[in-house]
């Protein structure tokens, strides 16, 4: 526990009504929506407390609690909006949870650069509606989008729904504010692109918080399209939507959604609109000025229908997308008989399908029904997206089953020369299998952490570090 | 009004993804996890499974609450936060934890029959000033606790124009009570069972017609929540916006069109939403001018002028930040003067326009209603 004499010392640095020592909210910030700490939560189960949650306002207050905490040697986790899936913002040490909502202003719009300045606490929805207003939109739809922060986004490297067309948030950012582990503040230049040394700026993509707190960020924008249009199609097997989805990928026609799910997910997301087709539902979207969008979608289709794809009706596609959200607000049900997770993995077009495959056979012998779905498309590989529940069983722990049903997935993807993750990160969550993902680089990250943090304080236990394992 | 009949939907939003929080305009300006809808009700499902201590401290959050429904909207659960709330709030007035704040209003309204505890006969001016004539006529006003003490101007414009359309009016003057809107929202839910009959007793006692509301909480009261507690009246309730659309629409009256440089906006007041009162007053406004604009945020995802369920009375630093939210939305979409049909929001938005660096005019809606007398 951190004593009220160096608590008294953070009423100088932040409005003492942004800090907050009381249970209640101590309690509340025990978890993100990981679903081994949504259980445990649900369950009245122990979960790491933080000792004191902070809402600075500014870069400079950040900068000062860090100092405050090297001073004392006082954890510190940073908090977005608690979306990660991954236990990535527990304070698994206790101390300080470092909550960056408060820092969630637009600074800037700049309509002639298509540019905005924006604090990293804003919610992503707040963020895209506000956008919205001058015509612009930042593109990025992550799932999450409604409850988490754009500085949350980055720190996951995380991706949205129009990645394929848009990239990803890596691909969004010119420019960014970080604080150190040690407090100084450093600000990386907003230009389209530099070739003045190495770039200091993506080293803060995907740290999770244990490199250093992004706490402003300028980001590029779009403006909203002309046109968006969705285009659905059915294949008989999982390859030969893999072939198409490739060959238009691969001639540079890119729509912005391309998701393929397999037979499993294809039965529940067409039941759940009482469509009774069986198959590999490809669902896709162009944007873009209309001619353009015309074209796109007469060469695509072309390429679809020679791989043995056929049209359905584009009402599918709509409603998908309205609809997107369903599926999660399933999950509160699910946990009244047993649990449900996702894990996302990527690899290159040579192994999809046999990593696909192999990691579902592996978790259903884990026991778990799985399902997935191809998305994230790029022109050299994808992303596959794992959703899979299991049922409480008597004399079975749903903890080590669980985990069984990780380790199954993450050996296979291993097995494949796959990454673990290709947009949710690393967290606490794959801890166990992180250093056989990054090998060699294992080190190097670890020096880096030494090197800006040498008291060792920023989101501790996360990415392998501090030898801590599932709670 | 009972908090453990909610217990499966507070499991259920509890163990969600807080796939609402950006609905939620007390979480975005306070930024802290236990004030999102997921927060309050896993508190609330702590508490009543004996994980928390009942106490000042934990019940607090419970009032940060702006009763919107935004989040409800939004929510597949089906998840209905605000009556959880209420419910929260009766659970913590049964062990005496109710915030000083809530307590202040309970006992103005039980003593005086207002909510500022002033004396009740002060209504009876309203009768004299704007003259409106005694006599039983079937067409009652109902001006609320707010028009009646702090904003009068609305019933001299409103009479002006009902007078016009040849309309008789009555009023309770000092009779009038407060419709209980506060105890409901508030927690002190067996004082607002009292209170609604009361208010029924004398409402009911008169041979009305029409009851005609000016401000929503007292029209959502009167005509939606008194019902569903089973207290009936006897008259049609009507808005005033309703009204007047009526008159307007049956060819008793019309209105000038208004030609100026303004970009109008109407703001949707949260408790009219409730009652899904969203034509009358864009119908309204639509006959006098072609320059009005939606609100990015309308109808059931209206945004709060952050006056909702007295929030500005708990922690007014929170709701002053989320009426700046609504002024700045204003201000983004063009819009340069924006019209309301509630008084309070009218008076929140103002006094926020003169603090904002986003210029912005707040109307109530008479303001824009001129007879026209040639018709």
């Amino acid at each position: 526990m951190i004593s009220e004499n160096v608590l008294k010392e953070l009423e100088s640095i932040v409005n003492p009504k942004n800090i907050s020592t009381l249970y209640r909210d101590r309690l509340m910030y025990s978890k993100d929506t990981w679903i081994l700490p949504v259980i445990k939560f649900k369950d009245f189960e122990s979960l790491p407390l933080p000792d004191v949650i902070v809402w600075p306002e500014n870069s400079e207050q950040v900068g000062a609690i860090l100092k405050f905490a090297n001073k004392y040697k006082i954890p510190v986790t940073p908090f977005g909006g608690g979306a990660a899936v991954t236990g990535a913002p527990m304070a698994v040490k206790g101390g300080i949870i470092l909550d960056i909502k408060k820092m969630n202003k637009i600074l800037e719009i700049n309509k002639t650069s298509l540019t905005a300045r924006v604090q990293a606490g804003i919610i992503g929805e707040n963020l895209e509606r506000r956008l919205n207003r001058y015509g612009l939109t930042l593109c990025h739809y992550p799932m999450s989008i409604t409850t988490s922060t754009i500085g949350g986004f980055l720190a996951t490297r995380a991706s949205g729904i129009l990645s394929t067309k848009y990239g990803n948030i890596d691909d969004m950012v010119m420019g960014i504010k970080v604080v150190l582990p040690t407090g100084e503040l450093i600000e990386t230049k907003a230009v389209p692109k530099t070739s003045t040394g190495p770039d200091v700026m993506r080293l803060f993509f995907g740290s999770e918080g244990l490199l250093g707190i992004i706490t402003e960020l300028t980001l590029k924008l779009r403006k909203l399209p002309e046109v968006q249009r969705f285009r659905v199609f059915i294949f008989d097997s999982i390859e030969h939507a893999v072939d198409a989805i490739r060959e238009f990928m691969q001639e540079d026609i890119v729509p912005a959604i391309v998701r393929l799910y397999d037979k499993q997910d294809t039965a529940i997301t067409l039941g759940n609109i009482g469509v009774s087709e069986k198959g590999n539902l490809l669902i896709l979207r162009f944007d873009g000025l209309k001619e353009l969008v015309d074209l796109q979608d007469k060469l695509v289709t072309r390429i679809c229908e020679k791989h043995h794809g056929k049209m359905l009706e584009s009402w599918i596609g709509e409603h998908w997308w309205n609809n997107r959200l369903d599926q999660y607000y399933r999950l509160p049900d699910i946990l009244d008989e047993g649990f449900a997770d996702t894990i996302e993995v990527a690899v290159t077009w040579d192994k999809l399908v046999d990593l696909y495959y192999d990691v579902v056979n592996s978790m259903e012998e884990a026991e778990v029904l799985v399902m997935a779905h191809i998305s994230h498309v790029y022109p050299w590989g994808a992303a596959i997206y794992f959703t899979f529940a299991g049922d409480l069983e008597e004399g079975k722990d749903k903890y080590i089953h669980l985990r069984e049903a990780w380790n199954a997935a993450m050996t296979a993807v291993l097995r494949h020369g796959g990454t673990i993750s290709h947009h949710h990160g690393v967290g606490i969550a794959r801890n166990p299998w992180i250093r056989k993902e990054l090998g060699s680089t294992f080190e190097l990250i670890k020096k880096l952490k030494h090197a800006l943090d040498p008291n060792n304080i920023l989101n501790l236990g996360k990415m392998g570090m501090d030898g801590v394992d599932w709670p | 009004m009972n908090a453990e009949d909610y217990m499966s939907e507070l499991e259920k939003c509890m163990s969600c993804l807080k796939l609402c929080r950006f609905s939620c305009p007390v979480a975005e300006v306070t930024g802290n996890e236990t004030y999102t809808p997921s927060g309050k009700t896993a508190l609330l499902y702590y508490l009543l499974n004996n994980k928390l201590e009942w106490n000042y401290e934990n019940v607090s959050p419970f009032y940060m609450c702006l009763l919107c429904g935004r989040c409800k909207e939004f929510c597949d659960l089906d998840v209905d936060i605000p009556n959880i709330m209420r419910a929260a709030r009766y659970e913590a007035t049964k062990r005496g934890l109710s915030p000083s704040f809530a307590k202040d209003i309970r006992d103005k309204i039980l003593s005086s029959g207002n909510i500022y505890g002033k004396n009740n006969e002060e209504r009876k001016e309203l009768l004299k000033e704007y003259k409106i004539t005694d006599k039983k006529s079937k067409v009652l006003i109902f001006a609320g606790c707010k028009v009646s003490f702090e904003s009068t101007d609305i019933l001299k414009r409103l009479v002006a124009i009902l007078h016009f359309a040849g309309v008789e009016l009555s009023t309770l003057g000092e009779k009038e009570p407060c419709c209980g809107a506060p105890l409901y929202d508030l927690g002190f839910y067996d004082d607002f069972l009292k209170k609604a009959k009361e208010v029924a007793e004398i409402l009911n006692t008169g041979e009305y017609e029409t009851i005609i509301t000016l401000c929503p909480n007292c029209h959502k009261m009167l005509s939606k929540i008194y019902k569903l507690e089973g207290v009936t009246l006897n008259a049609k309730v009507m808005h005033y916006t309703e009204f007047l659309n009526e008159l307007r629409k049956t060819g008793k009256i019309s209105f000038e069109k208004i030609t100026d440089n303004e970009e109008y906006g109407y703001h949707d007041p949260c408790k009219l939403a409730d009652v899904e009162l969203f034509d009358a007053p864009r119908e309204l406004l639509n006959s006098v001018t072609d320059n009005i604009h939606e609100f990015q945020w309308n109808r059931k995802m209206t945004y709060c002028c952050g006056s909702g369920s007295s929030l500005d009375k708990f922690d007014s630093e929170a709701a002053q930040k989320i009426g700046l939210n609504r002024i700045e939305e204003a201000a983004d979409l063009g819009i340069t003067t924006v019209i309301t049909s509630c008084q309070t929001c009218l008076q929140t938005l103002l006094n926020l326009s003169h603090n904002s660096h986003r210029t912005v005019k707040v109307k109530e809606i008479t303001e824009m209603l001129r007879i026209k007398k040639n018709r």
